[in-house]
């Protein structure tokens, strides 16, 4: 059988982030292929170039022995690749057999909306979906029947080559997906699919290639690596920050924010408790309910159902400015969308939440509003000559410094921190660990910190909440905590620790 | 990128919004030139009588283009401004003339305070788009003045407006002390008050405004607000110079409200602008259709020029449009230079 699939030395760069690093491997014809990584490790982007939305800045690859470099999602098409994206790539305002087709509608200029039912009705069926009306617009879906089109039309493309994105992420059982692999596999087709759920790999693939930081770390047959060994592949060397000895701080046990059977649209019965004086971290793959649950707690979304208790006292957020009168401020994970205000000034950004604080009688742009900014610039370790700058012209790392500033600046007791490390230069890693550190050691203040970087939550937290599929599974604090058992807890195998470290 | 894209933007500024001082100053010098150069069209321009009615007609673009320039800024637009000069303007006619008093002229100002309100309440809390509300809006206001007038508008100028609107100080004509008023308290309030400040933000990033905790929804309606008051405001100074109102008074806001504030330099998708920018291009626009007037071509041409000259200069200032139309001869440029390098 010859090699359906050949990645040779493919490296892409997005400024000077190395998204992926002279990667190549092959798959043989007619195998199922695992792509396994943590977040950033390359995976989305290999897939982007596979499927022809990216082009790789060097590196070839080839399909069947034919050089194969796409320029759109068509050519990839005509070659024999076919996609089912993460981020769902339908049209919600279109019917079910109206995505299934796409872009051909029928011949000459009109859409023959009758055949096209017809046709859609038999590859739904033909492929397990017959539940899913073909004459229904997309966006009345469920999450999960969307995600089964998603897949339904890449595999009704027949091609050659099914990319598979973290298919089975909205899916409830994998029942159905296992029974269409089933079904469809041939010696004419190979997939390549992307989970992180390493059980599922296990059931569906043969072999498997390990990305991390955008390199291939092995290429290994799926039977002869154990779990604990694919996690430290996927994890690296812990760089020996989880072995350091960790600052006792002044956590006094009181609780700062309690939450009790908190529920919502990702998440259900999430329960913690974030201690005064605590840096709490939270642990988890993308789209595992953190992100919702740290709106519900800014006051930025409503829970369905549970309770929130700030200093002791059940609480209703309504909005992010009742959210703010109990002390929560919130930074969210896009700078660009919603950290900054581009086009105001480094000091309009800093002051924009506490505009109260900072004028002198309703008016502002005095003295006293760039004199109170000094002061929280130079806690994050803004240089005070970038207040009167425009945001825009500053680095990643010193916009991300802002914000944190503007936090301080609203005075609030508890920080809810999305990701602030993500994008942003070491020496404002530095910084922010360290505001971090200063802010909890206050007393009464506490944060609750999201990270996609294991490796930095592990080397700051004494306690570090896991979260999967929309709760809590894991909670590890001190000597327990290590990437390994992170990502472990992380990607659903609760318990793994244990084992990693036998 | 770190050190050089901080240090390409080095000079400070003590004003914490993007400045674009020179932009308003050539605004203002390609009006101060235009006005001597038009004698040469017409030797009854350029005149002090010619420049002093530019400034007087000039004042009153300001004020209507103050209020949009607010909704502008916090992203977005006013249509309804010119049923509200005009419907100011007729009670100020059939009232104000009537009762000259103080409470008269605030319950003027409080009936287009309302108008701002339900435009306010109907974008920010309902979520009708801003260009659907006021149209509408624009239709109901123009309605209601129709019906209340039946057509022909009651009254007279009230003598105090006439005064201030045709009245000289120092033989410079009031209404001249007025714009720069404006221009000083429009900036004030528009970028040194907390109200102006949240305008900013929100017409920003809204996402991040919702996130810090301002509430838009009341700062999007207090700019409609405001808004309306302006027009409101602009309709009785028209009904002092103009020596009456009539229905249609308005129409001539309709687009040049928007185009003052874009001209001036403002983002049209809000966050980005000042007051001085506006005054500018008032000033600007109003020499320029002066110009035209005085060419001796009919009505309906000197439009025709005026609208396609609005057009022309916000598509010139438009970067994006710029980048667009070159965009196939850049790529051109490019291809002939990479040819003889693929031949190599």
């Amino acid at each position: 059988m010859g090699l359906a699939l050949e990645l040779t030395g493919l490296s892409k760069a997005y400024g000077p982030t190395k998204a992926l690093q002279d990667v190549s491997f092959n798959v043989v014809e007619g195998q199922t292929h695992a792509i396994i990584g943590e977040n950033g490790a390359g995976k989305s982007t290999l897939i982007r170039a596979l499927a022809g939305l990216e082009r790789p800045d060097r590196g070839s690859i080839r399909i069947q022995g034919r050089a194969y470099a796409p320029r759109n999602l068509k050519d990839s098409r005509r070659a024999g690749v076919s996609t089912a994206f993460q981020d769902l790539s339908l049209l919600p305002n279109l019917t079910v057999a109206e995505n299934l087709f796409l872009p051909r509608l029928g011949r000459g200029l009109l859409v023959k909306r009758k055949d096209n039912e017809a046709a859609a009705r038999e590859v739904l069926d033909k492929y397990r979906v017959g539940h899913i009306s073909p004459n229904r617009t997309v966006d009345g879906l469920a999450l999960a029947d969307k995600q089964k089109l998603e897949i339904v039309r890449a595999i009704s493309h027949q091609p050659k080559i099914l990319l598979l994105d973290e298919p089975s992420a909205a899916l409830p059982d994998v029942e159905w997906l296992y029974s269409l692999l089933a079904d469809i596999r041939s010696s004419d087709l190979t997939i390549l699919y992307i989970s992180h759920r390493l059980a599922e790999i296990r059931d569906l693939c043969q072999t498997a290639t390990v990305l991390r930081n955008g390199e291939v770390v092995d290429t290994v047959r799926v039977d002869e690596a154990d779990d604990s060994r694919v996690f430290q592949m996927m994890g690296g060397a812990t760089e020996g920050h989880g072995t350091e000895a960790r600052q006792v701080r002044g956590v006094t046990g009181e609780p700062a924010i309690e939450v009790r059977n908190l529920s919502g649209q990702s998440i259900k019965d999430v329960n913690f408790t974030l201690q005064q004086g605590e840096l709490l971290g939270v642990a988890a793959l993308e789209g595992q309910g953190q992100g919702e649950t740290f709106r519900i707690l800014a006051g930025a979304l409503k829970p369905a159902g549970g309770q929130v208790y700030v200093d002791d006292e059940a609480v209703t957020l309504n909005s992010t400015s009742a959210a703010l009168r109990r002390g929560i401020s919130f930074v969210a994970e896009e700078r660009k969308t919603e950290g900054i205000f581009p086009g105001l000034s480094t000091l309009g950004n800093v002051t924009a939440g506490a505009l109260r604080k900072v004028d002198r009688f309703g008016f502002l742009g005095g003295r006293r509003e760039f004199a109170s900014s000094v002061d929280v610039a130079r806690e994050v370790d803004l240089n005070e000559r970038y207040l009167r700058m425009d945001i825009d012209a500053l680095s990643g790392g010193n916009q991300q410094k802002a914000v944190l500033a503007r936090s301080l600046l609203q005075g609030s007791k508890y920080l809810l921190l999305y990701d602030p490390s993500r994008g942003v230069d070491v020496g404002t890693k530095g910084t922010i660990y360290g505001l971090m550190e200063r802010f909890v050691n206050r007393g009464d203040h506490a944060v609750l910190w999201y990270s996609t970087d294991l490796a930095e939550l592990s080397a700051v937290c004494d306690r570090i909440l896991c979260f999967y599929r929309g709760s809590v599974v894991q909670e590890l604090a001190g000597t327990d905590i290590s990437v390994e058992a992170l990502l472990a807890a992380i990607t659903g195998h609760a318990g793994a620790e244990r084992e990693a470290k036998a | 990128m770190t050190k050089t894209s901080d240090a390409r933007f080095g000079a400070t500024k003590r004003f914490p919004i993007r400045g674009h001082t020179g932009y308003v100053l050539a605004l203002l010098a390609v009006s101060v030139v235009l006005m001597p150069v038009s004698k040469l069209i017409s030797p009854s321009l350029g005149s002090w009588t010619t420049v002093s009615a530019i400034l007087v007609v000039s004042s009153m673009l300001a004020l209507v283009g103050f209020g949009q320039g607010l909704v502008i800024l916090v992203g977005e637009l006013d249509l309804s401004l010119p049923s509200t000069v005009a419907l100011a303007g007729v009670l100020t006619t059939a009232w104000l003339s009537v009762t000259p008093s103080v409470l008269t002229f605030l319950q003027i100002l409080g009936i287009a305070a309302v108008i701002g309100l339900v435009n306010g309440i109907g974008v920010a809390f309902l979520r009708v788009p801003s260009f659907i509300m006021t149209l509408g809006m624009q239709l109901i206001v123009a309605g209601a003045a129709l019906g209340y007038t039946k057509g022909t508008v009651p009254g007279t100028t009230p003598d105090f407006l006439a005064s201030v609107m045709l009245g000289k100080w120092w033989g410079i004509p009031i209404p001249i002390f007025l714009l720069v008023g404006m221009a000083v308290v429009g900036t004030v309030i528009q970028q040194y008050t907390r109200f102006g400040r949240k305008l900013y933000a929100v017409g920003s990033n809204r996402a991040t405004a919702e996130l810090v905790g301002l509430r838009v929804g009341l700062i999007v309606t207090g700019a409609f607000v405001v808004s309306a008051i302006a027009a409101a405001l602009t309709g009785m100074m028209l009904v002092g110079y103009g020596g009456g109102a009539t229905l249609g008074m308005g129409d001539v806001y309709f687009l040049s409200s928007i185009a003052v504030v874009v001209v001036g330099g403002s983002s049209i998708l809000g966050g980005r602008g000042s007051f001085l920018g506006t005054v500018a291009a008032a000033i600007f626009l109003t020499t320029i259709a002066t110009l035209i007037q005085a060419v001796g071509i009919s009505q309906g041409w000197q439009t025709f020029i005026y609208g396609f000259l609005i057009v022309a200069v916000i598509g010139l200032l438009n970067r994006d449009l710029y980048a667009r139309a070159f965009a196939p001869v850049s790529r051109l440029m490019q291809r002939g230079r990479s040819a003889p390098a693929a031949a190599n």
